[in-house]
């Protein structure tokens, strides 16, 4: 493709630079220095193509005949966003109760069925967005279809199914909340969206997952899963006219419901920077993480955001890394990471360190924050860190699933699919004067503090900086409210 | 996911342990086509061409790993990995960096118990530039106390991350401790943080001239390349490296029969939920009964329609996850049941549930659907590892390195497609009935005198 092409012409005379040789001595055979690169090959990506059936279902097929697989998936356009107020859960419980029975499968009949035919099938509900899926053999493909279709269009909900799914989901729930980093994450939820619709966690809590009805959960299928906010992707080994014939086949009857789902709206309005720490006594490590409200998926900041960001904390070359990694062997990884979604967004740095330096690394992760607008993101920096963008991108293009998967997340958000040609030089066209005005605008601010590790060993340096800084106590930690605190 | 050079805990063979076939599987998946040379230093190099994205995945397979480990020093050849980052005279600590993600491509590394490898994938324009980087690190290493102390304290962070901020990540490592009585399969790939802290600067150099040398490498090369460049290339840059004329030292500990069952508890103030592991030893990953081995796996473990997710899980509800590994390694392998119980039921509930399985697969085999379900699963498998060049090409490199076939990723599925029920039955009862077990117990710290173990008959 021409743009990955122009896109690697200027990444050749990059390195041309990089490689001017520091000193000359000999080593093995005498050549000291990197040969230089050759010129770039081109290559290209499948455009996908839509089509729309009669009840509104957007078809959209990536043909990939190259080898005989098919990856097909089917997206909701609404998920834990939507989950009822006191609830957390329900829409991650609902996608996932859609593989655990039909009108005319068990749960263990249809994992067999989809099994026998050497598939793979999941289900589930998240921000933004619930899904049913299959990656299968594409000579499988009709089989796979007419069960996907028969779990995503007759679940049976059955009473022993949800009972059977909270269990083992509050048993994954225990494990998960025993690991720092986890509990931060959904720490950071609350810190940044509160009480808002983004705020609580998608798979439900302690509290709320029991408190979850039957009622409750065909109210959320026919509220939200309905032909007209769902788009049903095929990436492999198929043509557009046989997708269609097959969505049309096993979809085609499917009715659009008389209850529109109602208008979600996230806000971050009510932030203020906090500094939040959870005392886990027994925790090996400590996560350290500054966080603050972000940019939307449809912001016009998000492609300078992106490369800000991973300016900031993606790969081994990123400011953190080698700042907090490699400088100082703090970490085994520091990351940073926009979470954008359709109404809201969040922006996060992360490390996990030994509890000890936990104050330590949240001042460096503070430091380089800063950093990003006094120390522009500029020459060689830029270059590498769009090239890291785009070559993540291009690689995620080379399975079936993750070309399915990059369709989902426009079509969850009613992006076009011309979007997904418009990343490469969208992200190559961003410049050093757009990242620092993002880093400006949204990072360079003051950005909550959330700590989960064993307090004592850090929590007097911490204060030092942070004197504001409240202490949770891991059995006092509430996640279904916003100031985090149980009430007693 | 968090950056990292990666560690990998268990066998590389486990990527391809998810088996079956299909019918007619030639006409589903095509032969690669691969070429192999050998340089005069030894080194063999094993590559394929295909020129569908504009992308070369680059692998060097390194025929050491943490078995190698140095005495009282567990925990080195992952250490020593992190090293090989570190530069020489001629390429700096951010060369890899260079060649690899700030031109769009990617690198890591990982360290297994028999290898370790560090692989690339760049746009096809960069692969002159990093044969000659991977071939600079073969050669030599320049090191100072400085960046080896600071990637000490990584890898620390590392031990932190994966052992001991995850509430299973000492009962995954107590799993090949307690298994293995003399083999150094024993030592866990991550060390421990003693051990790492015993570690000095010399030992590093002297690991690289003891292992990381020509005849000691396997070089893989996957995607949009010409033969002769790529002739050229290697020739240049790996050629002049010298083989030295000293042996490279093996492990020749023998790890003899179980005598005895052995039964270890272990406790855990982080363990929400009680855990156990029962293992057994198994044969090489060259053993004819590998694949029997894989596909038994398969059905008991592979998927939601899996005998033990179906029992322990779904219908009785005594366990979080039930799972059984055949992880098959080059001198031998374990056979290992895991169980995480179910919150509300016991360890023992679980371990009856689960011994009533292993009974039932010794005493009555498995059925005709299960085996064709496990056979179509591979399959599937084998061609997603065929959507991108570093599948391929790690396909290929174990295939080099562990199997010693090369063309091992073009029989491999029918050797599978040739395993019968009654094959599956035998080589689990070889391996189980009547052999010796070790049962490791992990125990929420509060529940430890509660659970007792039971001393149940063995399968």
């Amino acid at each position: 493709m021409r743009n990955r092409q122009v896109h690697l012409l200027l990444l050749l005379l990059l390195a041309l630079l990089c490689f001017a040789p520091p000193h000359h001595c000999f080593g093995i055979g005498g050549i000291d220095t990197a040969p230089s690169p050759a010129p770039p090959h081109s290559g290209s990506f499948t455009h996908p193509k839509e089509a729309e059936l009669a009840n509104g279902l957007r078809v959209i097929v990536a043909e990939r005949p190259s080898l005989p697989l098919l990856a097909v998936e089917l997206i909701i356009r609404n998920g834990s966003e939507a989950d009822p107020n006191n609830l957390a859960g329900t829409a991650s419980l609902t996608g996932s109760l859609l593989t655990k029975g039909t009108e005319k499968m068990s749960a263990p009949e249809i994992a067999s069925a989809i099994e026998s035919l050497g598939g793979t099938m999941f289900s589930s509900g998240a921000s933004d967005n619930s899904n049913a899926g299959v990656m299968v053999m594409s000579s499988k493909a009709e089989p796979a279809l007419t069960i996907l279709a028969d779990v995503a269009l007759h679940p049976a909900f059955k009473e022993e199914e949800i009972d059977r799914l909270k269990k083992q989901s509050l048993d994954g729930l225990r494990i998960v909340l025993q690991q720092p980093g986890s509990v931060a994450s959904y720490v950071i939820g609350r810190v940044v969206y509160g009480d808002g619709e983004y705020g609580h966690a998608s798979g439900g809590t302690p509290e709320t997952l029991p408190a979850i009805q039957r009622a409750d959960i065909v109210k959320f299928y026919r509220t939200y899963y309905r032909p007209d906010n769902a788009a049903l992707i095929f990436s492999g080994n198929v043509t557009l006219e046989k997708g269609k014939e097959y969505a049309e086949k096993v979809f085609g009857a499917w009715k659009v419901n008389q209850e529109a789902p109602h208008p979600i709206s996230a806000t971050t309005a009510n932030w203020k920077p906090e500094s939040v720490v959870v005392d886990m006594p027994e925790a090996g490590q400590a996560s350290v993480s500054l966080t603050k409200p972000a940019i939307k998926r449809d912001s016009p900041d998000y492609y300078p955001g992106l490369v800000a960001n991973a300016a900031l904390g993606n790969g081994f070359a990123s400011r953190l890394n080698r700042e907090i990694r490699i400088k100082r062997g703090l970490s085994y990884g520091a990351r940073s990471s926009l979470d954008v979604r359709r109404d809201a967004g969040a922006f996060f740095a992360s490390a996990q360190t030994k509890n000890e330096s936990a104050a330590e690394v949240a001042l460096l992760l503070q430091a380089e924050l800063k950093r990003l607008e006094t120390d522009p993101v500029q020459g060689n920096e830029l270059k590498s860190r769009q090239a890291l963008l785009t070559g993540n991108y291009a690689r995620s293009l080379e399975t079936d699933l993750g070309f399915a998967s990059q369709i989902a997340g426009l079509a969850v958000f009613n992006l076009p699919l011309e979007t997904l040609d418009k990343f490469i030089p969208a992200i190559n066209a961003v410049t050093t004067k757009e990242v620092t005005a993002f880093a400006g605008k949204y990072l360079v601010p003051p950005s909550s503090l959330v700590i989960v590790g064993k307090a004592s060993a850090f929590v007097d340096p911490l204060k030092k900086d942070f004197p504001e800084a409240r202490v949770i106590a891991q059995s006092d930690l509430d996640l279904n409210r916003a100031d985090l605190v149980k009430q007693k | 996911m968090r950056a990292g050079r990666l560690l990998v805990l268990f066998s590389t063979c486990l990527t391809l342990a998810a088996s079956g076939l299909a019918r007619e599987p030639e006409a589903e998946v095509k032969k690669l086509s691969f070429n192999h040379t050998t340089l005069q230093n030894g080194l063999e190099i094993y590559s394929i061409e295909d020129h569908s994205s504009p992308t070369i995945a680059v692998q060097v397979w390194y025929h050491v790993g943490s078995k190698d480990d140095p005495d009282g020093r567990s925990g080195f050849a992952h250490l020593f990995e992190h090293m090989m980052f570190k530069g020489n005279e001629h390429l700096t600590p951010e060369t890899f960096e260079q060649l690899t993600e700030n031109v769009g491509g990617e690198n890591n590394a990982y360290t297994a118990p028999d290898v370790t490898v560090y692989h690339e994938v760049v746009p096809s324009n960069y692969l002159e530039p990093v044969l000659w980087a991977e071939a600079e690190r073969t050669a030599s290493l320049a090191l100072n106390d400085a960046n080896f102390n600071s990637e000490r304290d990584v890898v620390k962070e590392e031990y932190r991350q994966r052992i001991l901020a995850n509430p299973y990540g000492e009962f995954s490592l107590a799993t090949d401790q307690k298994s293995f009585a003399v083999h150094p399969y024993k030592r866990p790939s991550i060390g421990n943080i003693a051990e790492l802290d015993a570690a000095q600067l010399p030992e590093v150099k002297g690991f690289h001239s003891t292992f990381y040398r020509p005849d000691n490498a396997t070089l893989i090369v996957v995607g949009d390349f010409k033969a002769s460049d790529l002739e050229t290339w290697t020739k240049k840059y790996f050629g002049p490296i010298p083989r030295p004329t000293t042996k490279i030292p093996r492990v020749t500990d023998v790890e003899p029969p179980r005598k005895e069952d052995r039964h270890e508890v272990l406790s855990s103030a982080k363990a929400p939920l009680p855990a156990f592991a029962v293992t057994y030893l198994g044969p090489s990953a060259r053993s004819n009964d590998e694949p029997a081995l894989d596909l038994a796996e398969e059905i008991l473990s592979g998927g939601q329609s899996s005998r033990l997710y179906q029992s322990l899980v779904y219908e009785q509800q005594v366990a979080r996850s039930a799972s059984f590994s055949a992880d098959l390694r080059e001198d031998l392998g374990l056979l290992t049941f895991r169980v995480i119980v179910a919150s509300g039921k016991s360890l023992p509930e679980a371990e009856k549930s689960l011994n009533d399985q292993i009974e039932k697969i010794l005493k009555d085999g498995v059925t005709e659907a299960e085996l064709d379900k496990a056979k179509n699963r591979f399959l599937t498998g084998k061609l997603m590892e065929r959507e991108t060049n570093n599948g391929k090409a790690s396909a290929l490199g174990e295939a080099a390195v562990i199997y010693r076939d090369p063309n091992h990723i073009n029989t491999d599925l029918a050797k599978y497609q040739a395993v019968t029920a009654a094959e599956i039955k035998d080589v689990l009862n070889k391996y189980i009935a009547g052999k010796k077990k070790v049962l490791i117990e992990y125990l929420p710290e509060a529940k430890k005198e509660t659970a007792k173990p039971e001393d149940k008959k063995k399968p």
